[in-house]
């Protein structure tokens, strides 16, 4: 186990018993129970793999008491390597029928080998009896094994196997040396091009796959005629025919039998079939985006609960007895000002009050009164520690808060360590404020000026210079949104914390493309809110809090949306200066307060 | 064989001429100093390009051919594609190869990408090329020329990561993945792979400060290994172990036997394998993987490169024969050593103190 207790686990590698101990489960319970196929899209870390894991057999029987066979179905986990499947070698037949063809037989065999990893690691003692075994052997015998010899496999057979996990190895190495014979034919097709066909085994999901899931919850130690889930982790992963066989095998809607459970990071590569078919939701599959839940309806108190259950699951792992305010404390002096600042409005409030009540005035308007306070050039000793805010800026992203605080205890236990002139063992029971600050400051400016360059610049590498400029404008938007945001901040406007714009109209296709490429690389979270005239929805775009450094924004606060016109946005991702200047001159956009809306992070 | 020695000697190894050069047009200067220190001329030389290379790498490629006076072919690459890179050498070899007089062939693998250069030992070894054939790789006097050691950078951003072509690995679908980064100075390539791969092992390779190409860096690889220490201790999860070891940047013989040392005694892991030091070491990835074809390779391509201030070329080249049959044994594997306190001398991604 690592030391640092905030080191982020791949649930891959995580036993049952600590998975329970780590993992709180999201606000918000999805379809992913229920039979019939779900994608779950979500950016990196936001507990997708976490979520599958624990629907394996092993986690489910410790966290509800209940035995293999009372489960509501059976969850085979297997998670997709970045070049698992996606092999280069596969690109010079990939317009080829052979092509097709072996991208079906390496993902039937690939999902079959690793179902039955997951039976021999996910069970937890279930399987470890006699009758179970004597099940389990005549299931694969005759599914995997003699299957796999009738279509030229060759490999041994052991007939003295002596326990389940025997039974269940012998059928994963019969599969594994199938795929070595592809394995061996792929090493040399790429980089020749005179053609050699394919004389190996050859297997597919309804012909092989299929009958042998569907056979498993048959047996009497499985939870009998209840479906199997596959559960697919980093379906992004597969090359594009595979991901179109993927496909295929969704569209056969076999959900009552086998349903598939897949997460993506929002890379998926396409939603058709290898016969160009679209398959579609609600028709063929549902889908959730676990990454925007918490800028929804549970970002006001969910969120933050979560992200504390998790933290203080992993502090007390680690030995550490404190609670998370303690752990993350805030700049104190900076806290103390800014609550007399609140007091005073409470103060004040029946003379100059603006709220309802003292305390909105009080919550409202004193953090933001504090940064205005610093002035220009003392707004950079604005600090960002406490958990509080910590959580705020993570973004609805349970791993950004983790990567910080990982970051920060390293930094923290670097120091302390170097400190340490008498060798005595560092406990930390607390991360001081201004590390907190470097760690979440630095990250900002990574966020914008790494990241943002890093895929303009592959965008003009890759796909040509269309691409590169829309990352361009990319960033001209989020720069003008920031600068907008901390004008709206600064200024004496009723509402002044705003995090995210709302389309008063219906941008065209080159801007809305702008907007999707920001959520689609976590700078823009979208969701979507009534009309200023109430009279219907609109889209609404959320900027990511992990910027709040950068532009000296108080990440706290949410209760307005600045309405926006396709005229302020166009302007925006030409000339962010410019669309800065025309707002502060009140030509463009409009803020609207909207209390009736949920208040995103609001506390 | 393999031997250190200063550029303006190389012919000394070459008593009957060269047959035919191999080269790599680039940015870096380093590209042309093997060819420019040689007294006499090779018979044939075969130089390649990248199709979306720029105006330094355009003056190289004019300078390279004005050395060759009008004894070369000059073969385009597309970066962006494997297969045609790999079409490329195969059809270039096979023109150039069956045409060159005998004698060896010398292959200059100083500025090939580490995955060109992959591709190219498969193509030499299906193709079963008869001749002698010697490599060569001009190491760097200074790196990131043009930054001071704060600001060092050679490459930036990862376009793409993938399996090199020719080296798909034989992947048992049930087991964990092993990667192996073999790390240089390029921390956020390095980065990048550990990042996306999720490995269930990682062991980082670093250079053997007993073994330097040159010494003249050493501030600059502190700083470099610094940064990616600092990212592994972040990245790391609590069930991931993470070793480190050291494996020879000067030495692809050696190179290759710790290579197949640490991947056969882990068979119960899928081995990828991703060089990111020297050509030297990346030929020794290569031999291994060739050798043992349950090694898969990756390759982080990235999408900038430092064209203005990358390296300055040494004046001493290392050179060694490449056995194409790969039948040699791998007797007397060295124990694999691990990292203690280095002495000054080191080269990229050799571990500092």
């Amino acid at each position: 186990m690592s030391n640092n207790p905030f080191a982020v686990s791949s649930p891959e590698m995580m036993d049952a018993a600590e998975i329970l101990r780590l993992f709180v489960p999201l606000a918000e319970s999805f379809e992913t129970g229920a039979p019939g196929h779900v994608f779950i899209h979500g950016h990196r870390g936001c507990g997708k793999s976490m979520m599958l894991r624990q629907m394996t057999p092993d986690c489910m029987m410790l966290s509800s008491g209940k035995s293999l066979v009372e489960l509501p179905y059976l969850g085979l986990y297997a998670t997709i390597k970045s070049t698992d499947l996606d092999l280069s070698d596969f690109e010079r037949i990939h317009n080829q029928y052979a092509g097709l063809v072996l991208a079906e037989h390496t993902l039937s065999l690939f999902v079959a080998s690793k179902a039955l990893q997951s039976l021999s690691e996910h069970m937890g003692e279930s399987l470890n009896n006699e009758a179970a075994k004597q099940a389990i052997e005549k299931t694969c015998s005759q599914f995997v094994i003699k299957k796999l010899k009738s279509v030229g496999g060759v490999f041994s057979v052991s007939a003295d196997l002596k326990s389940t996990q025997d039974v269940l190895r012998q059928s994963i190495k019969a599969i594994d040396e199938v795929y070595g014979v592809i394995s061996s034919y792929i090493r040399n097709i790429g980089l020749t091009e005179t053609y050699t066909p394919y004389t190996g085994p050859l297997v597919s999901y309804r012909d092989f796959l299929f009958p042998f899931l569907c056979e498993l919850t048959q047996m009497e130690c499985m939870p009998k005629r209840k479906p199997v889930y596959l559960l697919l982790d980093d379906a992004d992963n597969l090359s594009r025919i595979q991901t179109q066989v993927l496909n295929n095998w969704v569209s056969f809607r076999t959900g009552n039998k086998v349903s598939f459970k897949i997460t993506t990071q929002r890379g998926y590569k396409t939603w058709r079939t290898t016969t160009k078919q679209l398959i579609e939701t609600p028709h063929d599959f549902n889908e959730v985006d676990i990454s925007t839940i918490y800028t929804g309806k549970h970002s006001k108190t969910a969120y933050p609960k979560w992200v504390a259950d998790i933290v203080n699951r992993r502090l007390k792992e680690h030995g550490i007895q404190v609670s998370v305010q303690e752990f993350f404390p805030p700049d104190v002096e900076q806290e103390n000002e800014i609550k007399d600042m609140a007091n005073m409005r409470i103060k004040n409030w029946e003379k100059e009050g603006k709220g309802y009540r003292p305390g909105d005035d009080a919550y409202r308007y004193a953090r933001p009164d504090y940064i205005k306070g610093l002035g220009a050039k003392q707004m950079r000793t604005y600090s960002y520690a406490g958990f509080e805010q910590l959580v705020h800026i993570s973004s609805g992203i349970v791993r950004y808060f983790l990567d910080n605080a990982a970051a920060m205890y390293g930094e923290e236990m670097k120091l302390r360590l170097a400190d340490n002139s008498k060798n005595k063992v560092v406990e930390l029971d607390h991360l001081s404020p201004d590390i907190q600050d470097q760690v979440v400051r630095a990250n900002a400016d990574k966020l914008f000026f790494g990241a943002l360059d890093k895929l303009e610049r592959d965008a003009a590498e890759d796909q040509g210079g269309t691409s590169a400029q829309h990352f361009k404008q990319l960033r001209n938007l989020i720069q003008a949104l920031g600068g907008m945001f901390q004008l709206i901040l600064l200024s004496e406007r009723s509402e002044r914390r705003v995090f995210s714009i709302a389309l008063s109209d219906n941008p065209p296709e080159d801007v809305m493309n702008i907007l999707e490429l920001g959520v689609r690389h976590g700078y823009l979270y979208e969701a979507a809110i009534g009309t200023k005239d109430g009279r219907g929805r609109t889209r609404r775009f959320v900027m990511t809090r992990r910027l709040s450094p950068l532009f000296k924004l108080d990440p706290t606060g949410f209760s307005g949306y600045l309405f926006v016109t396709t005229q302020l946005l166009e302007t925006a991702i030409l000339n962010p200066t410019r669309a800065v200047n025309d707002f502060e001159n009140g030509r463009l956009g409009t803020v609207v307060e909207n209390a009736q809306l949920p208040l995103e992070f609001q506390s | 064989m393999i031997e250190k020695m200063p550029l303006l000697e190389l012919d000394k190894l070459f008593p009957d001429g060269i047959a035919l050069f191999i080269g790599m047009v680039s940015f870096e200067d380093r590209c042309f100093s093997i060819l420019e220190n040689l007294k006499t001329l090779p018979v044939h030389c075969l130089l390649f390009k990248n199709l979306a290379s720029g105006a330094i790498a355009q003056k190289n490629l004019d300078h390279m051919i004005g050395l060759t006076i009008e004894r070369n072919t000059v073969v385009d690459l597309d970066i962006s594609s494997p297969i045609t890179t790999a079409d490329a050498f195969a059809r270039a070899l096979a023109s150039e190869v069956i045409a060159s007089s005998a004698g060896a062939i010398f292959i200059d693998t100083t500025t090939f990408t580490h995955e060109q250069l992959l591709i190219l030992l498969r193509i030499i070894e299906l193709r079963g090329i008869e001749h002698k054939i010697i490599m060569g790789y001009t190491g760097a006097e200074t790196y990131s020329t043009n930054t001071d050691v704060e600001h060092v950078w050679l490459s930036r951003g990862v376009a793409q990561i993938r399996s090199v072509l020719g080296y798909p690995g034989r992947f048992s679908p049930s087991k964990r993945l092993h990667l192996i980064v073999v790390v240089g100075f390029e921390h956020e390539r390095a980065a990048a792979v550990i990042e996306q791969f999720e490995p269930a092992r990682l062991t980082l390779m670093c250079g053997d400060p007993e073994q330097s190409v040159s010494s003249s860096h050493y501030a600059t690889n502190k700083r470099f290994f610094e940064k990616l220490q600092n990212f592994v201790e972040r990245a790391k999860s609590t069930q991931t172990s993470v070793e480190t070891c050291y494996i020879s940047c000067v030495n692809p013989f050696e190179a290759r036997d710790t290579v197949l040392k640490l991947a056969s005694a882990d068979e119960g892991y899928n081995v990828v394998v991703c060089p990111m030091n020297t050509k030297i070491s990346t030929v020794g990835v290569g031999m291994a993987a060739i050798q043992n074809g349950q090694i898969q390779i990756a390759y982080a391509r990235a999408i900038e490169y430092n064209e203005n201030g990358y390296s300055t070329p040494s004046t001493m080249a290392t050179v060694f024969e490449y056995p194409v049959a790969h039948r040699e044994c791998i007797n007397g594997v060295k124990a694999i050593k691990q990292p203690s306190v280095p002495s000054v001398e080191h080269d990229a991604g050799n571990l500092p103190a």
